[in-house]
């Protein structure tokens, strides 16, 4: 550990002091804090003292619930540990999240950390912060403004990330299974389902050629964009095996299910608080990650069945013989959003409705749309979708989105003010309701699905 | 009427997909022929009345350069001919002498136009772009990590009026020469312009082009047009 300099202390304790006005405050100290400190002593994180085993959990989807799942269950063992699953995913939310579970010296006072980190932040956190485990969920396409492309991610992290953490990989990721490749590491993965359906016909696919040889690549089985298991036709590239493989899941009354998972040593069974496929393979990354970290599978067992996801991702309700459902689909991220899509198409009788658009983008100029051509608007073109609502001041080139994707025009209706988006609903032979909305709209979803509820309970 | 998409499984990055759909419907009859990197070009026989090319990774433009490089005389007959070709992104840079790379290095390219690009990978830019393309208005995004650098004084693609042109000192977008356009709009640049992507149309010979959807697309366009001149900033 360096010898700490004035600077720092000096910055440590407005850090603290920071935190303390803004709890008197009642605001929730996310990232300000750390702005602080990483302003008067940029290289804060160097002298912070850290806790003995640190797992950290990155990647394009999936990171939020592998950490919250993680933590959870290792709360749930007694082990007490520093987190930052308040939200603070960069350089400034991890050196808050630090600096809460410090003294004023910077010891650390807690043993054991679960960090949630921010793929691009790599740089600025793995020089100072050495993950004894490093989780990688999967690394696919994201907002093109703030991520580029995956290769672009794929380097910041093979780059960046420490040689000694030895990584919990996506065996069925040909991208990030490909990182650190002279790092100790641990494969997981989910053999196809009897009753899956796998999507083949995604836009985006992140790899479709050899990175070796650049032939193309035959697929075992693809399960969603570029995830599945491959090989190259023409040299011996091909898809890791997984050490941790989840080869049975059967779905349960409650939206759990019950999983086996292949291990080297045998076959362990657990109930997992999901059903959908993304979530599948994190409830694998995490239950991978915890076994590898020294937990027993009975552990990881009595405490899986105990916790359920956070709320604010999906939530649903039901009335009068009629289900909604809010998905969160992160904007800008085409394969969350097709995710999203996916999903709705699922079940009879449904009307969805969008609120796709970027709150801040709009503010000050106005978005770029490009991403909505990588999304899977077509899944929406189904017999089971009747009733197609957009909401948004972005609403016409979703309209075209949606007519370039074969969806009849007379199917669909929009309005500018996402307020306004529940009032086109109509419930006359709709059983199913789907609300798919962006992070930064939770306050348009909120309004919305007060009217849809409101209009489920007065309808027949 | 045989158009030419040039390695689509890779120059797909910000959503360039959504050109060539759009392309299928606005010339149903026309044929399309996806190009992979292992192919041989469709162009490289001159039997092609467009070719497109959209954005790729860093890494594979190297290995476009590298697979193109033997075809460069037939690409550039192509574009002498006045076939429509259309590269967006950084898909011109393939064309040009080189690309400056972070470390000072040069990739080698095509060297068909007297262009040079500087790629910065720690410097991520992106912006709106609003521009006179002849008498009507072009408008896009651009996410890259490079600037084009050369003159293209007398034969650029659009004239910016929100957002930068080959480079942050620049005005002028882009190069084009004869048939040939390259901007390095991204994405769905067709979709976005109905007008332009009429123009297109009629070079490739369809009398009274309408493009597909075209009451949505424009009043999109219109909505667009009119953000975009309003708008406090162009990032």
């Amino acid at each position: 550990m360096a010898k700490k300099t004035l600077r720092f202390f000096f910055a440590l304790f407005c850090g603290k002091a920071t935190i303390k006005i803004l709890k008197l405050l009642k605001k929730r100290a996310t990232n300000f804090p750390g702005s602080v400190v990483l302003t008067l002593c940029p290289d804060f994180l160097k002298y912070l003292e850290k806790p003995e085993k640190i797992i950290a959990i990155t990647g394009t989807n999936g990171k939020t619930t592998v950490s919250n799942m993680i933590l959870d269950i290792l709360t749930d063992n007694g082990y007490d540990c520093t987190n930052n699953n308040f939200g603070g995913n960069v350089d400034t939310g991890i050196s808050v999240a630090l600096m809460k579970d410090s003294t004023l010296s910077g010891k650390a006072t807690k043993k054991f950390c679960v960090l949630e980190i921010d793929e691009r932040s790599a740089l600025r956190i793995y020089p100072y912060i050495k993950p004894d485990y490093l989780v990688c969920t999967n690394l696919t396409r994201d907002s093109y403004k703030r991520n580029a492309h995956v290769e672009y991610i794929f380097d910041i992290l093979d780059n960046n990330i420490p040689d000694e953490t030895h990584l919990i990989l996506n065996a069925d990721d040909l991208i990030s299974s490909s990182l650190k490749k002279n790092n100790s590491r641990t494969y997981f993965g989910m053999e196809p389902f009897v009753d899956e359906r796998l999507i083949s016909d995604n836009i985006v696919k992140d790899i479709t050629v050899c990175p070796e040889c650049s032939s193309p690549l035959e697929y075992d089985f693809l399960r969603y964009n570029h995830i599945g298991r491959a090989r190259c036709s023409c040299c011996g590239f091909a898809s890791k095996s997984p050490d941790f493989d989840t080869v049975e899941r059967t779905f349960n009354p409650d939206g759990r299910a019950d999983i086996k998972i292949k291990t080297a040593d045998g076959t362990e069974d657990y109930n997992v608080p999901c059903e959908n496929i993304i979530n599948l393979y994190n409830a694998t990354a995490a239950i991978t990650a915890l076994r590898i970290f020294g937990l027993t599978h009975e552990q990881i067992q009595k405490s899986l069945s105990k916790i359920s996801l956070v709320k604010s991702r999906f939530t649903s309700h039901e009335e009068n013989g009629r289900v909604l459902r809010s998905i969160l689909a992160k904007g800008q991220n085409p394969v969350a959003c097709s995710h999203a899509c996916n999903t709705a198409r699922s079940t009879p009788d449904s009307a969805v409705i969008m609120l796709f658009d970027d709150l801040y983008d709009r503010r000050q100029s106005t978005e770029n749309t490009a991403w909505i051509y990588d999304v899977d608007f077509e899944f929406l073109n189904s017999e089971n979708i009747k009733q197609i609502i957009i909401g948004g001041p972005r609403a016409n080139d979703y309209y075209l989105r949606l007519l370039l994707a074969g969806i009849p025009a007379e199917k669909i209706k929009y309005t500018y003010d996402e307020n306004n988006a529940g009032d086109l609903l109509e419930l006359d032979g709709i059983k199913n309701i789907y609300i798919l909305f962006d992070l930064y709209n939770a306050e348009f979803k909120a309004i919305t699905e007060n009217k849809v509820k409101e209009k489920m309970k007065n309808a027949n | 009427m045989r158009i030419e998409i040039l390695y689509p499984e890779l120059c797909c990055l910000f959503g360039d997909s959504g050109n060539i759909r759009y392309l299928e419907k606005c010339l149903p009859e026309a044929e399309f022929i996806h190009t992979s990197l292992n192919d041989t070009p469709a162009f490289a026989d001159g039997n092609v009345d467009m070719i497109y090319m959209g954005a790729s990774t860093e890494r594979s433009q190297e290995k476009i350069i590298a697979r193109l490089m033997p075809y460069k005389e037939q690409l550039r007959k192509a574009i002498d001919d006045g076939k429509v070709v259309l590269f967006t992104g950084n898909a011109p840079e393939v064309l040009f002498n080189y690309i400056e790379k972070d470390d000072g290095t040069k990739t080698e390219a095509l060297g068909l136009f007297d262009f040079y690009a500087k790629q910065r990978l720690s410097q991520r830019f992106n912006c709106i772009v609003l521009a006179k393309f002849e008498d009507f208005d072009i408008v896009g995004f651009k996410t890259q990590f490079t600037m084009t650098y050369g003159d293209n004084s007398n034969c650029y693609f659009a004239d910016v009026q929100k957002g930068i042109g080959i480079n942050k000192e620049s005005t002028l977008d882009g190069i084009r020469i004869k048939n040939f356009f390259g901007t390095s709009i991204i994405g769905p640049l067709l979709v976005l312009n109905p007008y332009f992507t009429e123009y297109l149309m009629k070079l490739l010979g369809t009398e009274n082009p309408k493009c597909a959807f075209r009451d949505e697309s424009i009043k999109a366009y219109d909505i667009r047009v009119k953000e975009m001149k309003a708008a406090k900033n162009d990032h």
